[in-house]
């Protein structure tokens, strides 16, 4: 595990919003598991609390014009990215004011506005495009970094290694992002996926892999800005994997469904907790007198006040019209029958 | 507008130069697409350099992704699927990504980008794995799908599919790359959605794709003076230009669909249902299709043609609705 940074470094500025940033994805994630209890929201939510210094740290190392790509637990990434909490509490809701007009939902994001291209609902299938997107920038002479969170699960997918194969032959900056939060749904990572650390893979591409504490805010943080640093440097890709955990299941029906064959011990559960990285950086922010117990509160009332802002907003957001269902699926629908219609 | 007599594989090749040495968005990649083992792309690094033409490792799928990813950047990449059967293994980038990625993001992104597959329906001998028509499988997702049957439209529909903003699949028939025609030179495009009528007649319509256009014309002249017979090239299969197939069906009463695919869901299963309901009271005969059998294409010489839509199979299906 990589050694753990000073505080020093980072004005107080930066320190409270990593926490409040953090605060804003807990209690978002809430504020959506709420929602759909309320049926107010026509899907599931895949919530991150646990994880939430991976998508902080990571994101905290990027441009406004740098790239991310995430998975169904992608609004955490895109919260951390800096996408608007309103348009994206409504895109989770289906309403009309969504960042993708209620379309994509909570996992199918995308903000190109805030660097977020894509969250994808199929693992791994986003990272050629991640990896293609800054290719592109790559061949006009950009320097524009992407980073492409994937879990444990999608580390076995094929298509990552083809992915990184390529970013690796062609030097692309892209930093490839294991959040390793122990599951795939309900199945560990111990039983599907061979090898001590999946950052072991990627030195077989002749990309350097790291294997860190996905649960400290600051050492996610430099870790991934150095791989950030590197990359756009000219290094070519680099992989990093978090080790993390979800105090929740993989989506939110799971508690009522697998109410009678859980796949986890309380005592694990439990046993993240106690390292808890929103208190643990709060702990450490005191102890370390960078900021006090009143200032860290004050953060957490925002988060929390910004949600509520955010879910008001999506709530006065309307659902689109059924009919509007058949456009925008092409550039322009100007032939007779395209998209085919459901009745002729 | 000057043309030049070219073949098929010579035009498409053109409309390559001619798109990279035009749209500097355009770039193309596939597997050794700089030594241009297919033909396609041959001298074109030379003229257009290496970040134009590139060469990938065998990652089908994730080459394609990183395309979808560069043309959600704003490029126009033209991916070049080796093999026939490659369409297979790339039907989830294309059905679930690049056809899926401008409605789910509100129309935050487009996906301007074009597959194509040099060598549609094999060149005889290759067997199971080297002698696909996949074509229809993209029609379901309604992944907009070119077959061009002449060297002018190898042109131009391909120029049309690359500098469209949505997905497009481009099949080259390789039965019709050595087939010589007239080219427009220049910028010439063929707009997708547009059906040809090859050749006019009034006691059938044979509406004919891809390699099948040759031989249905081969037919229409061996029963000049019998049966009088109209062949109509739809061009693209989706988007479909029903609206001309359907007005020949209004003057014969009669359809043939003729296509070098398997015949469950192929492009004549769309085509046929579409002139049943809109073509109803038109048809004074059952629509037939002409197609492959729904088998894997064998070595064997004699096998493969058995399996395969052939001019005699067309006459008779054209003598069956005609009933003479």
């Amino acid at each position: 595990m990589s050694q753990r940074g000073t505080l020093s470094e980072y004005d107080a500025e930066f320190l409270v919003a990593l926490y409040e940033r953090m605060w804003l994805i807990r209690a978002a994630g809430r504020a959506m598991a709420d929602l759909v209890e309320r049926g107010e929201s026509p899907g599931s939510a895949h919530r991150y609390e646990g994880q939430e210094a991976v998508a902080v740290g990571a994101c905290a190392a990027l441009e406004p014009d740098d790239l991310v790509a995430g998975t169904h637990r992608g609004h955490a990434h895109a919260i951390a990215k800096g996408v608007d909490l309103g348009p994206m509490m409504a895109e989770f809701c289906g309403r009309t004011d969504g960042l993708c007009s209620g379309r994509g939902g909570e996992m199918h994001m995308f903000d190109p506005a805030h660097g977020v291209l894509e969250t994808t609902g199929i693992v791994a299938a986003h990272l050629p495009h991640l990896a293609g997107a800054i290719w592109a920038d790559h061949l006009d002479g950009g320097a524009t970094v992407g980073v492409g969170f994937f879990g444990d699960g999608a580390a076995n997918q094929g298509i990552l290694y083809e992915t990184m194969n390529m970013a690796s032959i062609w030097d692309l900056p892209v930093v490839f992002l294991c959040e390793n939060n122990q599951y795939a749904a309900t199945t560990s990572r111990e039983y599907s996926t061979a090898g001590d650390r999946i950052s072991d893979r990627s030195a077989g591409f002749d990309v350097p892999g790291e294997t860190i504490d996905g649960q400290d805010v600051v050492t996610v943080h430099e870790t991934v800005r150095a791989a950030v640093e590197a990359a756009r440097a000219g290094g070519g890709p680099r992989f990093v994997e978090c080790e993390t955990y979800r105090y929740g299941g993989h989506y939110s029906a799971e508690e009522r469904l697998l109410e009678d064959r859980q796949y986890r011990t309380d005592d694990e559960i439990a046993g993240w907790q106690r390292r808890d990285p929103v208190r643990r950086f709060a702990d450490r922010l005191v102890s370390a007198e960078r900021l006090t117990r009143d200032d860290l509160d004050a953060a957490e009332r925002r988060a929390r006040s910004s949600v509520d802002v955010a879910v008001e907003f999506a709530l006065a957001s309307e659902f689109p019209p059924g009919e509007r269902a058949v456009d925008g699926v092409y550039a322009d629908q100007d032939y007779d029958y395209l998209p085919a219609p459901s009745y002729r | 507008m000057t043309t030049t007599e070219q073949s098929y594989l010579e035009a498409v090749r053109a409309a390559h130069d001619e798109l990279l040495a035009t749209h500097d968005d355009v770039f193309v990649v596939g597997e050794d697409v700089r030594k241009s083992l297919n033909n396609t792309t041959a001298g074109l690094v030379e003229t257009h350099g290496e970040d134009r033409v590139v060469d990938a490792p065998i990652s089908e799928p994730g080459f394609v992704g990183m395309a979808i990813g560069a043309a959600m950047a704003g490029r126009r990449p033209i991916v070049e699927l080796q093999i026939n059967t490659l369409p297979l293994l790339v039907v989830e980038q294309v059905l679930n990504h690049a056809q899926k990625i401008r409605f789910m993001s509100g129309g935050a992104h487009s996906v301007p980008i074009t597959v194509t597959d040099p060598s549609m329906g094999g060149p005889g001998g290759a067997a199971g794995h080297h002698s696909d028509s996949a074509y229809p499988l993209f029609l379901n997702y309604g992944v907009k799908t070119a077959v061009p049957a002449t060297p002018a439209d190898a042109k131009g529909v391909f120029t049309a599919a690359v500098l469209d903003d949505d997905p497009v699949m481009v099949f080259f028939p390789v039965d019709l790359h050595s087939t010589v025609g007239p080219v427009p030179d220049g910028d010439h495009r063929v707009p997708l959605g547009e059906a040809a009528v090859r050749r006019e007649g009034v006691d059938v319509t044979v509406c004919a794709i891809g390699s099948m256009v040759p031989v249905a014309l081969d037919v229409a002249t061996d029963l000049a003076g019998d049966v009088d017979v109209e062949v109509v090239d739809p061009r693209t299969v989706w988007p479909l230009d029903e609206a001309t197939i359907l007005e020949s069906v209004s003057r014969t009463g009669r359809l043939v669909v003729a296509e070098d695919a398997n015949r469950v869901c192929g492009a004549g299963a769309e085509i046929a249902a579409i002139a049943a309901n809109r073509g109803f009271t038109d048809l004074e005969a059952p629509v037939k299709r002409v197609t492959r059998a729904g088998v894997p294409i064998s070595q064997s010489p004699a096998e493969e043609r058995y399996v395969k839509p052939d001019a005699e199979t067309l006459h008779r299906a054209v003598r069956d609705v005609v009933g003479r």
